[in-house]
């Protein structure tokens, strides 16, 4: 995982989801009764700590009643070039710790990282596990 | 969260021009760095992914450390600057044009840009998907530059 400093990032990321979901509940009219999040593989974030911070911000909220899913989401890559998919832990061995904290910050630096394992290229794109998402949002009858 | 990171940001000046090598990037800085002097406070954030010229026209190499609210701009004479070169420097960035997008649009919501007079663009050249985004923030105080050469080419 990303260094200690990445709580931070955590911090403001899932502060954000919160607002999200806030965003969702006012504009449907309704209060939220669960919502499911998506810690995507290439962020590279601490699941357990994820969820920590969202029951702790949540507190104080208009979703502070709600339940919180969080699940991590395997990362998907797609080459342009010869179409294999492949996922992160394909490559991860060769990264470095620097190469790995670019990735955490902006997944898409995948790009200047590595290359397909097939083909080599490094034209391929992020489909799936780039970083943390909203998933669902289930309001109240 | 892009909305609510621009919150404080009185007014977006986008750098554009029809094509590559007119002096954008040079536009860009000089405008910030103009700015700055006059007592503004002032942002330049590079959008251009694909060759980014700011963080070297400020001579700026750092990582950008992380605040509370979100990444720290680097501060260089005034200016508050944020680059995907930062975190790549010299690396090459082969990006889709979706991939350069999502990359300017997570700067953008990482970025812990405070209260700034005005947030400078530099651009990509021509039309693109992250022109297309940056115009579709929907946000008031949106101005553009344009630069263009006195020729036909």
């Amino acid at each position: 995982m990303a260094g200690e400093l990445s709580r931070v990032h955590e911090l403001s990321l899932v502060q954000g989801i919160i607002d999200a979901v806030e965003q969702t509940a006012d504009k449907e009219g309704g209060s939220v009764k669960s919502f499911k999040i998506g810690v995507g593989e290439l962020a590279q974030f601490d699941v357990r700590l994820v969820r920590q911070l969202l029951e702790d911000l949540k507190k104080g909220t208009s979703l502070e009643g709600a339940k919180v899913l969080v699940e991590p989401e395997a990362s998907k890559i797609r080459c342009l070039s010869c179409g294999r998919h492949w996922d992160f832990q394909e490559l991860a061995g060769p990264l470095s710790g620097d190469e790995r904290e670019m990735i955490h910050f902006l997944p898409e630096l995948l790009n200047s990282c590595t290359r397909c394992p097939s083909c080599s290229k490094s034209y391929f794109e992020i489909e799936g596990g780039r970083s943390v998402r909203v998933i669902e949002v289930v309001l109240d009858d | 969260m892009i909305k609510k990171r621009l919150k404080n940001v009185k007014r977006l000046l986008l750098v554009l021009s029809g094509k590559g090598g007119v002096g954008k990037s040079v536009v860009s800085a000089t405008f910030a760095a103009m700015l700055a002097n006059s007592g503004f406070k002032v942002g330049l954030m590079d959008a251009d992914i694909y060759g980014p010229s700011s963080a070297l026209l400020f001579a700026a190499h750092r990582l950008p450390a992380e605040g509370k609210e979100g990444l720290i701009p680097l501060s260089c004479d005034g200016v508050k600057i944020m680059s995907v070169d930062l975190f790549a420097p010299g690396k090459p960035i082969p990006l889709t044009g979706s991939g350069a997008r999502q990359v300017v649009l997570e700067l953008l919501a990482l970025t812990d840009w405070g209260e700034l007079d005005c947030l400078v663009v530099d651009m990509p050249p021509a039309t693109g998907d992250i022109m297309m985004s940056l115009t579709s923030l929907g946000r008031k105080g949106v101005a553009a530059v344009v630069v263009t050469m006195p020729d036909k080419l």
